[in-house]
């Protein structure tokens, strides 16, 4: 698969990554193999700054240099604007690179729900609901 | 633009610290300067001290922009980061069941069968939270007190309630269309205002309770009876307590609280379900789909 999992994620904290409901207002279970921390590196081709979801389109390299397109589901806009990001920073990394760290989809599809996105400045993003929050 | 409001000044304020990267080699070094500050939302005021103010007849006046959290988002504790601590986070924690909501033997299988089948949220299909799951997330609300009305406006899901508090009775129930939000009278009980929701589409689910919103399968039926007691115990809190009654399909009424605080400089973003619905594509059931059929809120 086009994308890498460094050392560092492999330290799974034990953590029980499979109650994060927090503030996603489905069930994320359902969608992402909330167990497996994945780290994704790539070019950011696009955002999507939209209700229910922000989307983030990025183009990862594989080892034999063949791109694959990538898409990052995170939270809401106006969670994102409360964890001091907004449109225009995230629309100012389009051609950038990124490195966002979250949890692929079940089915197959080169989708990964975010939950750190890590900008070039080196700031830390946090883009999906906190682990064990269970508040609807 | 309006995202450079009062947010950029708690910015400005927030001690500098700087997020090690350590996964990452960054290979292609973005030219902008390191803003190296970790981002604090503002801070929830845990003063307690000051009188709620009081609107001409003499009741609390409830309106204000209120939150009940900042703080919704975390770091991924898998990368080795340390969590975004809960700066600011709710003055007084709300509350909600924490075990299994009171479903009845039958609801209770039903409701199992509706979380397995994984896509089956409302939410999922671009129809709304309702009364009274809109009361819930990292979301404002704003009340306005007028003579004979509160009108409450949520961010949640981009919506409205204009409530007569001049204790007028519910219409007819024959006359009251099933909604969403259902059909809502007021009145004060002392400095409590007490509001009585009725007409609620059996669509809905509650989102509350254990696993609320997550899937949950919250689901209820048409008898279900809201009752919200809002109350504003100093002029930074507003207290509200919600029950819900519905003896369709619970053993008996089960309470929540939703603790909000004041928050006057906070901003209302558009909080639509379906603007860019990707989600219901990608849902895999753990288990078929279970049929209902034969399973009615009429028992």
């Amino acid at each position: 698969m086009a994308h890498r999992t460094s050392g560092v994620m492999a330290i799974f904290l034990g953590l029980i990554l499979a109650a994060i409901p927090a503030f996603a207002h489905h069930s994320l279970n359902a969608e992402f193999q909330m167990g497996k921390p994945t780290e994704l590196k790539g070019t950011l081709t696009k955002v999507e700054w939209d209700n229910p979801h922000v989307y983030w389109d990025v183009d990862v390299k594989d080892a034999g240099g063949n791109l694959a397109h990538w898409s990052v589901e995170g939270l809401p806009p106006s969670y994102l604007h409360r964890s001091g990001v907004n449109r225009s920073d995230m629309v100012a990394l389009v051609g950038k690179e990124v490195t966002i760290h979250g949890r692929l989809a079940k089915d197959g599809s080169k989708l990964m729900f975010g939950l750190d996105f890590v900008m070039p400045d080196g700031r830390v993003i946090p883009v999906g609901p906190k682990a064990g929050d269970d508040n609807p | 633009m309006k995202h450079q409001s009062y947010l950029l000044g708690y910015l400005a304020l927030a001690a500098a610290a700087v997020f090690a990267v350590s996964a990452s080699a960054q290979s292609n070094q973005n030219s902008a300067p390191s803003q190296g500050k970790k981002y604090a939302p503002p801070k929830l005021s845990k003063d307690r001290s000051k009188p709620a103010p009081r609107a001409a007849d003499g009741h609390p006046d409830l309106s204000g922009m209120w939150i009940e959290r900042y703080g919704a988002l975390g770091a991924d504790p898998a990368a080795g980061k340390p969590a975004q601590s809960r700066a600011g986070g709710s003055a007084e924690a709300s509350s909600y069941p924490t075990d299994a909501l009171p479903y009845q033997p039958w609801a209770a299988e039903k409701a199992k069968q509706l979380h397995d089948a994984e896509n089956t949220d409302p939410l999922l299909h671009c129809e709304p939270y309702g009364i009274p799951r809109i009361w819930g997330g990292p979301h404002p609300a704003r009340l306005v007190q007028l003579p004979g009305e509160l009108i409450i406006l949520y961010e949640r899901d981009t919506s409205f309630r204009i409530i007569p508090t001049d204790g007028r009775p519910h219409p007819d129930p024959a006359d009251i269309d099933p909604s969403w939000m259902g059909n809502s009278v007021a009145k004060w009980d002392g400095d409590t205002l007490v509001i009585d929701t009725i007409g609620l589409t059996d669509k809905s689910w509650l989102g509350t309770g254990k696993n609320a919103g997550e899937g949950s399968a919250t689901f209820h039926s048409d008898a279900l009876h809201v009752t919200e007691r809002i109350r504003r115990p100093d002029f930074d809190h507003l207290a509200v307590e919600i029950t819900n009654d519905d003896p369709k399909v619970f053993t008996h009424p089960w309470v929540f609280t939703w603790n909000m605080t004041l928050a006057p400089n906070e901003q209302m973003y558009e909080d639509v379900t379906c603007s860019n619905e990707k989600d219901y594509q990608h849902q895999m059931p753990d288990k078929p789909a279970a049929s209902d059929a034969g399973k009615s809120a009429k028992n």
